[in-house]
């Protein structure tokens, strides 16, 4: 019916090499302040196959998903500056260009984009992260964590995360009232906070 | 700033997932502009959709991905982007958050209000044709009460200026009331100042009791 797990517990391939925030982090930093090419171009090798297989995962054809990728990345050479490491990791900042990209693409008819309504950020006073966790490391923490919920959370997440449904489909597409949606919602959002406290 | 009334976690977990629809979206993006707390929460949420990304399976990229992004960078190189500004200085200094200026286009003075009911003026804001639900701005007399609703889905009400209150406690600038479809209020603005409030409803809210039936299609709320 539809994806619950959200873990794949993938192997890394053989020579692939896990980069640590922290290089991730550099690499942007060099794009945001002397427009590093070379830094560019191993940030592109590096996330535009992920977000180009992120796109896929989530339905979009090979052609727009590429595209959408493409897009993201040229967001990423733009923004560079935007990104400070007290934010969080580069994976997890890219991840929101790449969703607000989508949705942009999903809205085109609406003449307001979604990046300007989401446009949040602002530096924050937060504690900086661990640098030395890899991002990948963070990732399985995170998708171990989702596993754990119980079924009916997971189920809501998912479908919040992976099939890009309003609250109201999801109450609709499981003929459950909107509150019931809502309280799922929270209860696997409290879970998941207290699981990531470890994390940080 | 001092926020004491704030998101419910069912809304950040789906505003990280960027399935809130457009109108609530940018609400809470605008309480977000008040809020810390909040804003740490929604990090916390993006955490699981980053979660997702980085655990879906690479798909290699065509050939010539890298030249042609490439390119594209020359020539805006060449071609610095403008920087856009914002006209809206003018008028109340700083009552909206910078999102909202954006899509409202011009200050609060010269906001062309629609009188709804005595005391009661609304301001649609358009987000194109596609968005699930509305976005308005609402200003009410100081001392005015609105008509008991309830929701058909969710509705997000920011306070940008004065003060409201009802069950749920007292409502001023930064704070936001994050309903769902089975909450049932009547607020009422505190007396001495008009409030102003952006809100956001999924769908149209439902009046009790007959008069406010009638004045439901006008208020278009």
């Amino acid at each position: 019916m539809f994806e619950v797990s959200l873990a794949m517990n993938r192997a890394p391939s053989p020579g692939a090499e896990t980069p640590t925030n922290s290089d991730l982090a550099d690499l942007l930093m060099r794009v945001a302040e002397v427009r590093d090419k070379s830094a560019f171009t191993a940030l592109f090798e590096h996330f535009g196959p992920r977000i180009k297989g992120f796109m896929m995962r989530k339905g979009t054809d090979a052609e727009l998903a590429e595209d959408l990728a493409q897009d993201t990345m040229i967001t990423v050479w733009r923004k560079a500056h935007m990104y400070s490491r007290d934010k969080g990791t580069v994976s997890t900042w890219i991840f929101t260009i790449a969703r607000n990209r989508r949705i942009d693409w999903a809205r085109r008819s609406g003449n307001v984009k979604f990046s300007d309504i989401a446009d949040y950020d602002q530096a924050s006073d937060d504690p900086q992260s661990d640098e030395t966790v890899t991002t990948q490391q963070e990732a399985k923490y995170v998708a171990q964590a989702i596993e754990a919920l119980p079924d009916d959370q997971k189920q809501v997440i998912s479908m919040a995360f992976m099939e890009d449904l309003t609250q109201m489909e999801i109450s609709t597409r499981l003929n459950l009232p909107l509150g019931t949606v809502k309280s799922r919602m929270r209860l696997a959002y409290q879970k998941l906070t207290r699981s990531l406290e470890g994390l940080q | 700033m001092n926020v004491k009334h704030h998101l419910d976690d069912a809304t950040i977990v789906s505003f990280a997932a960027g399935t809130l629809p457009a109108p609530l979206s940018l609400v809470v993006s605008a309480h977000l502009s008040f809020c810390d707390s909040c804003r740490e929460r929604v990090r916390n949420a993006e955490l699981i959709g980053s979660a997702v990304f980085q655990q879906s399976e690479p798909v290699e990229m065509s050939q010539g991905a890298l030249n042609n992004v490439l390119e594209r960078l020359d020539a805006e190189t060449r071609k610095p982007e403008p920087v856009v500004s914002v006209n809206v200085s003018a008028g109340r200094d700083g009552l909206l958050p910078p999102q909202l200026r954006k899509v409202l286009g011009v200050p609060v003075s010269e906001i062309k209000w629609r009188r709804v009911a005595r005391g009661v003026n609304l301001h649609q804001i358009d987000l194109g044709d596609e968005h699930q639900g509305k976005l308005f701005l609402m200003k009410i007399a100081a001392g005015r009460a609105l008509p008991e609703h309830s929701h058909g889905g969710s509705e997000l009400t920011l306070v940008l200026s004065g003060s409201y209150s009802d069950r749920f406690g007292t409502f001023a600038r930064g704070d936001i009331a994050d309903l769902d479809d089975e909450a049932e209020h009547q607020p009422i603005v505190d007396p001495g100042e008009e409030c102003i409030c952006l809100v956001a409803s999924e769908e149209p809210a439902r009046f009790k009791g007959i008069l406010p039936k009638l004045f439901q299609p006008f208020v278009g709320i």
